[in-house]
């Protein structure tokens, strides 16, 4: 840390005399001023680019004040492991003021209420100095930045700070996902590039001794994998006897089955679903509704096909996980080939020994045209809000710096787990890390038995590059690949009890799917939309969102007839105003 | 006839059901089966959960507890005694409750007897006045606003403050004076010497023992429920109740994916497997403070929400 965090001895002095700059920062709220000049006054009072760097010279020579200096945060975050984030309880919050003589006071909550207090505080007028909030829309920020709440960062020298600088610099994309339609940040960003982010959309987890005890291949095509689901019906590959198994089940929330949809279109289309659109893609710079395309009506009833044979578990649509969960942990025997969803635990209990031998996923099948597309990794997704400050705060430029040591790696991880020594450490010399190359620290506790507010349990920013969440030293590296590659039943005790288990397994298992992403420029970026236009896009995905999934659940149970009601159908889109939401995301997306 | 006649009458359902004619006794029957049914219907998740909570998570997990405790285990209520948040909360909600429901009840008679009496001047004035409060109040953000001036943003007094008084309550118990107190007990206190207040105190009071008990009881579920003002006026999480830090633990378990993917997943797991352990622990934690109160106020509470229903 010390290595990065420069001294730069004027750096006090410097502060000292624009004390108070928070004042003009406040004066953006009341309108008439151009925002420029009063969103930093030292840009006010030194026009010349030159001067103006001069004047915010950054602060990296810890402590970042000499006097000690009070910021009130909101923050969610509030569990078992961080019950306060008070100075007086915290660990990590205690040494955020021992290092840099800033006193941060909180506004805590927990994840649930996050929404509501914060929408509570921001429209009182009563907010604090700093707010964060991961989950925040950049509609938000922009709304909140139009009203001067939120100020605007770039005059603040960010690009002088080692750490910010460097996110940046891998990620240049955060430029055009988080700046707001006037160009300007109104927030500090932060980077969560975990492997969870990793080819989320559509996603098919598979039971692999049943591969393994048969002697099956894998299926590599649409039609292969069809014949593998009808022999598990017929085939009886857990040899009880009985005709109990079920070849593909998924449980009833939204996210998941939107995930075995898009799965199940893969072969068919590139279809998009991330966390924010679902059948929505931009090909040759078109927005596209992929849900319209004959090649998604071909795969609907492809579907309808593995319904109406018995090979989908028929009330997937409408049975809880903890159903599902009871079905797929049967002591006895299991049951289900395979499930959609995000994780091996979808049908089975997290850390069982069934658990271990379900991370295996579906590779990519080929479908009529030949294609071969990957459960889809949403190249936006890693990048997301991680400070606001507001025009309340007395001294903006001290808050980025604050930001700065705070996502300096040795620090964050404090935040992240707790103090170095006691909860994380160097890692041990020639020891293998999650993706098996060289480790770049090692937890010393597992997750979840830190000691009770010795850091802020991962709610603190942090900067996540890949090589971050798995340079963590793995734990018996190379049983777990041996399992993950050959199978072998022997394993499976150390394997499943192994913490290390479920992030090598994401990985490894994920590595081979790279060849077939979607390519990023599918995608639909975020953009910042003026009000009118999010407030129309938002009256309509509010009825759209759950019509679609409505109808393809009616086609693929045959509720409804995809060959007679498929123009009624694509009429409704037309009548909810799916062509108008298209026609406005094409038209910002055409002014980026 | 003769016979039935002769036979010895006896008390409770059978002989009530002797006493009956055909008629009487097959819609009896029935009823006391449908009852029956409902009763088990709304009993059985109670008695699933309580099993649940005293049953190891493989059980649960793969559908064995059926009405019993399977492997039975302490687990969960170990991990809700060391989950801080939650004995804290549990003393908070506690605090709140009763707390607030002492002051509501007592600004309650102290404000509908008055209303109640035809010889207040200015009653229908005042009337109005509670009644344009409680159907054009100012909605969130003035009430938060209302309470940051107040300078009880933060602490633990705004809950209470915050559930002092409800107008809509005020009625009922205003009713209650009116119907079940009548103006010639009032003469006849008079005319014995006694004021007003003493015929308060001493008389209306006592008589008002069924509706104060119905208000206890509507300010106690409300207050122990409640989690929305909570949300919106506390910000330390020593004070929060229970049931905030009930609804942050089961968030967790269908978190949105748009939260999983900008909070750490194994942060997610380690809180999910937390739950999976105490869920069903939490929820008797929850449930058991109102259903210890509710018999002990029941009796009232029917004869109370009967109240206002006839007009003098």
């Amino acid at each position: 840390m010390k290595k990065r965090l420069l001294a730069f001895g004027f750096a006090l002095v410097m502060l000292l005399s624009s004390a108070g700059c928070g004042q003009g920062a406040g004066s953006a709220a009341d309108g008439g001023a151009s925002p420029e000049a009063s969103a930093s006054p030292d840009a006010a009072e030194a026009p010349s680019p030159d001067q103006a760097g001069e004047q915010t010279a950054p602060l990296l020579s810890l402590p970042l004040t000499a006097e000690e200096v009070t910021f009130s945060l909101f923050i969610a975050g509030l569990d078992n492991m961080t019950s306060s984030f008070a100075v007086e309880d915290n660990d990590f919050s205690k040494r955020i003021l021992e290092d840099t003589g800033i006193r941060l006071e909180f506004i805590a909550t927990t994840q649930a209420d996050r929404k509501d207090k914060l929408s509570v505080l921001l429209n009182s007028g009563d907010y604090p100095d700093l707010i964060r909030d991961n989950s925040m829309p950049l509609n938000d920020v922009q709304y909140y930045g139009n009203q001067g709440i939120f100020i605007p960062l770039d005059d603040y020298g960010l690009m002088d700070y080692p750490n910010i600088k460097q996110m940046f610099d891998e990620f240049p994309t955060i430029n055009d996902a988080m700046r707001n339609s006037d160009g300007k940040l109104y927030l500090l960003p932060e980077v969560n590039d975990a492997l969870h982010n990793t080819y989320r959309g559509g996603r098919l987890h598979y039971y692999m001794p049943w591969f393994r005890d048969n002697n099956r291949e894998l299926p590599k095509t649409l039609d292969e994998f069809t014949e593998y689901l009808r022999w598990v019906k017929t085939g009886d590959p857990n040899g009880n006897g009985k005709a109990d198994e079920i070849p593909f089940a998924f449980f009833n929330n939204e996210a998941t089955i939107k995930n075995a949809i898009s799965a199940l279109a893969k072969p068919f289309l590139p279809w998009v679903m991330t966390d924010r659109d679902w059948g929505l893609a931009v090909m040759d710079g078109k927005v596209t509704e992929q849900y319209r395309q004959d090649e998604f009506r071909d795969a609907l009833r492809y579907m309808r096909t593995l319904y109406s044979e018995g090979l989908i578990l028929e009330n997937s649509f409408s049975i809880p996980q903890d159903e599902l969960r009871a079905i797929g942990s049967d002591a006895a025997d299991a049951k289900i080939a395979i499930v959609a969803g995000f994780g091996a635990d979808v049908a089975v209990q997290r850390g069982t020994p069934r658990w271990a031998e379900y991370h295996f996923i579906m590779p990519p099948l080929e479908g009529p045209n030949g294609d071969k597309w990957a459960p889809n990794k949403d190249p936006w997704n890693n990048q997301i809000p991680g400070l606001m400050v507001t025009d309340k705060c007395s001294d903006p430029r001290l808050a980025v710096a604050l930001y700065n040591y705070m996502i300096d790696f040795e620090v964050s991880m404090d935040g992240y787990i707790g103090p170095k020594g006691e909860a994380w450490d160097d890692p041990d010399p020639d020891t293998l890390s999650l993706r098996g190359d060289e480790s770049r620290y090692k937890l010393l506790v597992n997750w979840g038995t830190q000691r009770e507010n010795s850091g802020w349990n991962q709610y603190n920013p942090m900067f996540r590059n890949s090589d971050f969440r798995l340079g963590e030293q793995a734990n018996d590296y190379e049983t777990a690949e041996e399992w993950l590659t050959t199978g072998n039943p022997d394993l499976l005790e150390q394997v499943y009890t192994n913490p290390s288990f479920n992030e090598i397994a994401n990985y490894k298992t994920a590595l081979p799917l790279m060849e077939y992403a979607l390519p990023d420029d599918y995608f639909l970026p975020p953009m910042p939309l003026s009000v009118e236009d999010n407030t129309r896009i938002a009256d309509i995905k509010a009825v759209l969102d759950p019509f679609k999934l409505q109808v393809f659940a009616e086609f693929i149970t045959g509720a409804r007839d995809i060959e007679t009601g498929w123009d009624a159908y694509l009429a409704e889109l037309d009548a909810v105003g799916s062509a108008e939401m298209v026609a406005i995301y094409q038209q910002n997306y055409d002014a980026r | 006839m003769t016979n039935r006649r002769k036979a010895p009458a006896g008390h409770g359902l059978i002989g009530e059901l002797r006493r009956q004619n055909g008629a009487d006794r097959v819609f009896h029957i029935v009823n006391i089966l449908w009852i029956s049914i409902a009763g088990l219907v709304i009993l059985y998740p109670m008695l699933y959960v309580l099993a649940c909570s005293f049953s190891s998570t493989s059980a649960i997990v793969e559908g064995r507890v059926i009405l019993w405790p399977v492997e039975f285990t302490l687990d969960s209520y170990k991990a809700v005694l060391e989950y801080n948040m939650i004995p804290q909360g549990f003393v908070n909600s506690i605090v709140y409750c009763l707390g607030a429901t002492v002051v509501s009840v007592m600004l309650l008679l102290l404000s509908a007897y008055p209303l109640s009496r035809r010889d207040l001047p200015g009653r229908k004035g005042l009337t109005y006045f509670f009644l344009v409060v409680m159907f054009f109040n100012g909605g969130i953000i003035p009430n938060y606003i209302l309470m940051r001036n107040l300078g009880l943003i933060g602490s633990r007094s705004s809950l209470i403050v915050a559930f002092m008084f409800s107008c809509y309550n005020m009625i009922i118990v205003k009713s209650f004076f009116q119907s079940s107190i009548p103006q010639s007990l009032l003469d006849a206190a008079h005319i014995d010497g006694c004021n007003d207040l003493q015929f308060f105190i001493r008389i209306a009071i006592p008589l008002a023992k069924p509706v104060i008990a119905v208000m206890v009881l509507f300010n106690m579920v409300s207050n122990w429920n409640g989690y929305f003002r909570a949300l919106l006026y506390l910000t330390k999480p020593e004070t929060f109740p229970l049931q905030q830090v009930l609804r942050g633990i089961l968030f967790v378990a269908q978190m949105p994916p748009e939260i999983v993917s900008a909070v750490g997943d194994s942060n997610i797991q380690s809180l999910q497997d937390l739950l999976e352990q105490l869920r069903y622990a939490v929820l008797m934690v929850g449930t058991i403070p109102m259903m210890l109160v509710y018999p002990f106020v029941q009796k009232f509470f029917v004869k109370g929400m009967m109240i206002g229903s006839i007009k003098e």
